[in-house]
């Protein structure tokens, strides 16, 4: 690739911290510029051009230098890039790309300059700050993707809902310092516990190794070992209770069940998602939920293999049991938004029975799921926002015939909703297929509940959608309304095309993204105990790669 | 020829469904990103061409297929579409069609009869409303369906099947709910949709089931072939089964044959949908013909005929099947009786037309039901034809009682008429029509003797008696008799279409006589021609290779005359019944109708009160859990409760009491729940870890 000296080789590094840099140039700027003209700084139309630059760039520097030549055929990480950060510590700066995250940092990168746009007319108050922390959360993001030592992940992640909270705490709507305390609250308690199992991890390891090391592997070149190197009891005979995986991976799932987000631990989502501004809606769907069912796939599942297969049964039927409650609650629910979050639950019940069906092609599906859960539901809520942005309202009841004003927006929401729904043709429909597949193989009965809940939300959403699309036009407010233009039009083809890109012809993604599994599998596989529970219900077949 | 360009292989067939999706992608994008760039008579012309061009390569793939000596098969492999994992737990879907027999009937059938009424559409355009938009968005909703239609017949696996089932349920809802503008429309399209995505996902858990049942004997695979030849190479199918789905008295084949039925019922829903709006025409009549003929039907038709391995291995899906069948049979031919919409009673009868194809798929009479289809997509293409030409000449009405003496001004198309009627109603011997419905009784007759097959058979035969009666009726009424029509119509403009109109009508009217030669029985043809014609069901022969149809002549001779003798007799019957009521009616007849007829009308609206108990029910406790739940965490004072607020019970105390508190909305209610939330959780991850 001729991406030039200074890229070449350091091509995530770029990536990972271009939009943060770019927001510190511009602080630094604006304070430049207003110590020495005395002027009040940059103006935010120049943040924003600003900004968008730099997000486009790093998409397209993702996609030219790193998802391009990504050699589907080659297992293990690639474009690694390592370096001592807090050797002391055992926090090193090690970020890689694989299968796993590739199409993960496409998408964060994607979303950012999208919802750029989305909100180019809609933030005016603070729009230099709302642009500040949007860049922070994009480079945030990127680093938990990227991220493959533990504690760097951690700190990522930290920043992240750091970010995410001022977006929705200063620029939601009338519920804004509600909900982004809550979204605090919850998080905050996820990451105290995430924090606390890094820490037993760096002890043991040390214990292990008598050197403090957070890598999740061994660096390429390097023989220090790495956390799946390391020994970890399967339950506490032997070893203290807290040392165990049991323990360990409770710490861990808890963290990221917050964020997934896992009925009962959901609280904070329909809130945040109603409160939030519509670019801190999209991000939070398409990337912030994400961001769970990565650290469970990349962390918790090869980390700590034996209680994943204990608990899989339980987590399977929890999963089950959100997409029930979730379905439920949307049949109800009138606000466009909630529904979408509630969405977003039952997409995530479909993930989880993939991920711990603990079979490759669950957790091929489960990948799948994430990138299809960004897009799908991203376009969906940036389109919802174009809607509020024109009439001041999400409530289905205030709409009614869009068909006739809008027929561009219509047909493009009629697009996103199918393919979150899992129609076939969609990227929505190869990861629940996948799913499902492997869910059929271990706990048949409750798939097929998920199957029922999938329909029970498809109807809700059926019915929003009729009664905002179709119909005579009952308000008068409605029928002067402007379709898409453009602009619009144009970030939400950007997401509509990758879906039905994936759906139509999933296998060239299918097959960069399956080796990877096929490592994480192995490495499941490799460190179960011989002993340890297996993971089906039926009893029948051993968890991992068969 | 295709063969001789690539072997077994035939890259060709592609062209096959790719024409009318192209089309209708086509045609959509600019409807909707560049409204009015094309003229009507060009979206027509493009749409016909497309499904013209799919029609000439379905005819040149079937002759290759046909002349492909040992060759059963002809396959198209395009790329992998889904796959994922390896061993026998790998999801592997290729993008791959498949010619065999069966799918090479269904390709030309609804390729030609598609391509028949979308040129009628063309040609006849006061069917459509009036705007430039609509009739753009007809011919690309209908290039869709044929397509996706196609891609249905012609699917290699379960997976792009499973595809081609949601294009052709969503082109199906956006045709019902053409008229989305107004109430109605919208509504007819919404539960069309509905009923369709229940159908998905009665497909998806069989497919993944069948998936599932193979993976587990080593011989996983999504390919049709390949899951047919597994299972029927599996010695008792059902003893290799997995423990866990064999267990709750079901067998997994049943539960895949009840998906598939679910899958089927599905289908039947969406003509039903289709039939109950037909009364005051909210789904366009273009597209209601479609979904009668050559899509919905012919859809239906093919996948309970393409999964007869599953059937024949799982007696009890197949007896629901039946059921359903004879039930859709009985209740589709009364109601065709008792509406007054001339596209109603069509619709209605299509309904009842689907019904003996799913009696005939149970019986195992797979033959039966293919002709059945196949003679039903040519007299019913014919009668939808005659039936818009009416509408049309009289300006958009669609009640008979406004009609009458038609047929002295239409001619022809009361020629076009009484064909189909013969042939619907399979009382003339020599029509399509008659023999395909014969080998459907036979079916019955010659089923085990038995509760439920001794109540099939004479089922099939009150529905042959119902539909000569209600199709003698529509003529009568519409064609024959005085005229009432409406105020604004001028007799003197009632006139038959234009030729080339006449050319499709009178193609179908050929085909719906002519067709006879697909499926000749044996019997009848040893009896015309004293036994000098071997073979003489070509249609049964031909299917041999790809399903597995019942014997042919299951029946003696005495039986098979017993039952020729039956339905003739039933046709009769029907004919008459109608003729007495509808043209003699005499004053006695019509007094002792009459009596009937007012209990009729006094009891129906009790009767449909009382069938609607069930659903009100279930809507008002929806709508109280609905309120229940909504209301949670919101602090109503009791006065703005509304009329629920004492009929909750204890879900609102509940809600009033427990769950309010916690749902409050303050920080510490619901950070206390949290907390709690998260501890249980904790508690219950550390005991199921200790186990």
């Amino acid at each position: 690739m001729g991406l030039g000296p200074y890229v070449e080789g350091h091509v995530l590094s770029w990536v990972l911290f271009m939009p943060g840099a770019t927001a510190a140039l511009l602080l630094l700027s604006g304070a430049l510029i207003r110590g020495v003209f005395g002027s009040s700084g940059l103006p935010g139309e120049v943040w924003r051009a600003v900004a968008l630059g730099s997000t486009s760039l790093t998409c397209l520097l993702v996609i030219a230098g790193v998802v391009a030549p990504f050699d589907p055929e080659k297992i293990g990480l690639q474009w690694v890039e390592y370096a001592d950060w807090l050797p002391a510590y055992g926090v090193q700066y090690f970020v890689a790309v694989d299968g796993i995250n590739l199409y993960l940092v496409l998408l964060t990168t994607l979303m950012l300059p999208l919802v750029l746009l989305a909100s180019w007319r809609h933030i005016e108050r603070s729009l230099r700050s709302f642009i500040f922390f949007l860049l922070i959360f994009e480079s945030a993001v990127l680093g938990v993707f990227l991220s493959f030592n533990v504690l760097f992940f951690h700190l990522s992640w930290q920043l992240a809902l750091v970010a995410m909270y001022f977006i929705v705490g200063i620029w939601g709507g009338r519920e804004r310092v509600f909900a982004a305390t809550k979204f605090l609250l919850y998080a905050g308690f996820g990451s105290m516990l995430m924090w606390v199992v890094i820490l037993v991890l760096l002890r043991l390891n040390f214990e292990a190794t008598g050197a403090p090391g957070l890598d999740l592997v061994s660096p390429p070149g390097s023989d220090r070992p790495g956390l799946l190197d390391l020994s970890i009891a399967a339950n506490d005979g032997g070893v203290e209770w807290w040392q165990s995986q049991t323990w360990l991976f409770v710490g861990f799932a808890l963290a990221f069940a917050v964020t997934l987000p896992l009925v009962p631990l959901h609280g904070w989502f329909p809130a945040a998602q109603a409160a939030a501004p519509t670019a801190g809606s999209a991000l939070l769907v398409a990337l912030g939920l994400q961001m769970g069912v990565y650290g469970l796939l990349r962390f918790a599942l090869p980390l700590f293999p034996d209680a994943a297969a204990a608990f899989a049964p339980t987590i399977r039927a929890l999963a089950v049991m959100s997409m029930t409650y979730a379905g439920a609650r949307a049949l109800w629910e009138q606000d466009l938004r909630r529904t979408l979050a509630y969405l977003a639950i039952v997409q995530l019940g479909f993930i989880l029975l993939g991920l711990f069906s603990l079979d490759e092609v669950g957790l091929v599906g489960a990948v799948m799921g994430s990138l299809s859960r960004g897009l799908t539901l991203g376009a969906c809520v940036l389109l919802v926002g174009m809607l509020e942005e024109r009439r001041g309202t999400r409530l289905v009841s205030a709409f009614g015939g869009l068909v006739g004003p809008m027929p561009v927006f219509v047909f493009l929401l009629g697009i996103a909703l199918l393919a979150s729904v899992g129609v076939p043709g969609s990227s929505g429909f190869v990861f629940e297929l996948l799913a499902l597949a492997a869910g059929f193989e271990v706990s048949p009965w409750l798939a097929a509940a998920a199957c029922a809940a999938g329909l029970m939300v498809g109807l809700s959403l059926y019915r929003g959608y009729r009664r905002l699309a179709f119909g005579p036009v009952v308000v008068e407010e409605n029928r002067g309304l402007m379709d898409l233009e453009w602009r619009e039009r144009a970030l939400i083809l950007a997401l509509i095309i990758p879906i039905l890109g994936l759906g139509l012809y999933p296998n060239p993604a299918l097959r960069r993204i399956e080796p990877s599994v096929l490592e994480v599998a192995r490495q499941m596989a490799e460190r179960r105990s011989p002993d340890g529970p297996v993971a089906t219900s039926a009893g029948s077949q051993e968890a991992g790669v068969r | 020829m295709l063969n001789e360009l690539a072997g077994q292989t035939a890259a060709s067939l592609r062209m096959i469904p790719l024409p009318p999706l192209a089309v209708g992608f086509l045609l959509a994008m600019v409807g909707i990103f560049g409204r009015g760039a094309l003229s009507r008579r060009t979206v027509a012309v493009i749409a016909v061409a497309g499904l013209a061009a799919s029609f000439i390569v379905s005819v040149i793939a079937f002759s290759d297929l046909v002349f492909a000596g040992e060759t059963t098969a002809l396959v198209d492999r395009i790329a992998i579409w889904i796959g994922a994992g390896v061993g026998s737990s790998a999801l592997i879907g290729d993008l791959a069609l498949r010619l065999d027999a069966l799918s090479a009937a269904f390709s030309l059938v609804i390729s030609g009869v598609g391509l028949l009424l979308v040129f009628y559409v063309a040609r006849l355009p006061e069917l459509l409303p009036s705007a430039d938009a609509d009739a753009q968005r007809f011919f690309a909703l209908a290039s869709f369906q044929v397509g996706m239609s196609l891609l249905f017949v012609l699917a290699d696996n379960l997976l792009l099947l499973m595809l081609a089932f949601l294009g052709v349920g969503l082109a199906s809802a956006l045709l019902a709910g053409f008229r989305h503008v107004e109430a109605e429309g919208s509504r007819l399209g919404g539960r069309v949709l509905m009923a369709g995505r229940v159908g998905d996902v009665a497909l998806l858990v069989a497919s993944l089931l069948l998936f599932r049942v193979l993976a587990d004997t080593d011989a996983p695979g999504t390919g049709l072939a390949q899951v047919r030849g597994a299972l029927l190479g599996l010695e008792g199918a059902a003893a290799a089964l997995p423990a866990w789905a064999g267990s709750g008295g079901v067998g997994l084949l049943d539960a895949i044959g009840f998906c598939l039925v679910l899958a089927t019922a599905s289908l039947l829903a969406q003509l039903v949908f289709f039939a109950g709006s037909s009364a005051d025409s909210a789904a366009p009549l273009p597209g209601s013909a479609l979904m009668q003929t050559v899509t919905g039907m012919a859809v239906a038709g093919y996948l309970v005929v393409r999964f007869d391995f599953v059937f024949s291995e799982a007696p009890l899906a197949a007896g629901a099947m039946t059921g359903l069948g004879m039930a859709a049979a009985l209740v589709g031919a009364l109601f065709a009786c008792r509406v007054r919409g001339i596209s109603a009673v069509l619709a209605w009868s299509s309904v009842s037309q689907l019904g003996l194809v799913l009696v005939a798929s149970g019986m195992g009479a797979q033959t039966a039901a293919v002709f059945q289809v196949i003679s039903h997509a040519f007299f019913k293409g014919l009668l939808l034809m005659a039936a818009g030409v009416v509408v049309v000449a009289i300006k958009g009405e669609y009640d008979m009682t406004r009609m009458g003496n038609l047929g002295s001004r239409l001619t022809l198309t009361r020629i076009g008429f009484w064909i189909g009627a013969f042939s619907l109603a399979g009382g003339l011997p020599l029509t399509a029509g008659f023999f395909s419905i014969q080998q459907v009784v036979i079916a019955t007759r010659a089923a085990d003797p038995g509760l439920a097959h001794g109540l099939i058979y004479p089922g099939v035969l009150f529905t042959l008696a119902l539909t000569a009666f209600y199709i003698v009726r529509l003529i009568l009424l519409s064609l024959y008799g005085e005229t009432r029509l409406p105020g604004h119509v001028h007799w003197d403009e009632v006139e038959d279409p234009e030729p080339p109109i006449l050319w499709a009508m009178g193609s179908l009217a050929s085909l719906s006589i002519l067709g006879a030669v697909i499926g000749f029985p044996q019997f009848w043809a040893d009896f015309f021609f004293n036994g000098d014609i071997e073979r003489s069901n070509s249609l049964h022969y031909f299917l041999a290779s790809g399903v597995d149809p019942a014997p042919e002549t299951p029946l003696d001779a005495a039986q098979t005359w017993a039952v020729s003798g039956s339905t003739v007799l039933m046709t009769v019957l029907g004919f008459s019944a109608a003729i007495l009521g509808y043209a003699v009616r005499p004053a006695r007849l019509v007094a002792w109708v009459h009596g009937p007829q007012r209990l009729w009308d006094r009891v129906a609206p009790r009767l449909s009160a009382f069938l609607s108990v069930p659903i009100r029910l279930g809507r008002l406790a929806g709508q109280r859990i609905g309120a229940a739940v909504r209301d949670w965490g919101r602090d109503r004072p009791p006065a703005e409760a509304g009329p629920h607020r004492t009929s909750a019970g204890l879900l609102r105390l509940l809600a009033d009491q427990l769950i309010k508190q916690v749902q409050s909305g303050f920080v510490q209610h619901s950070l206390a729940l949290s907390v709690t939330g998260s501890l249980a959780l904790l508690a219950y991850f550390l005991w199921a870890g200790g186990h």
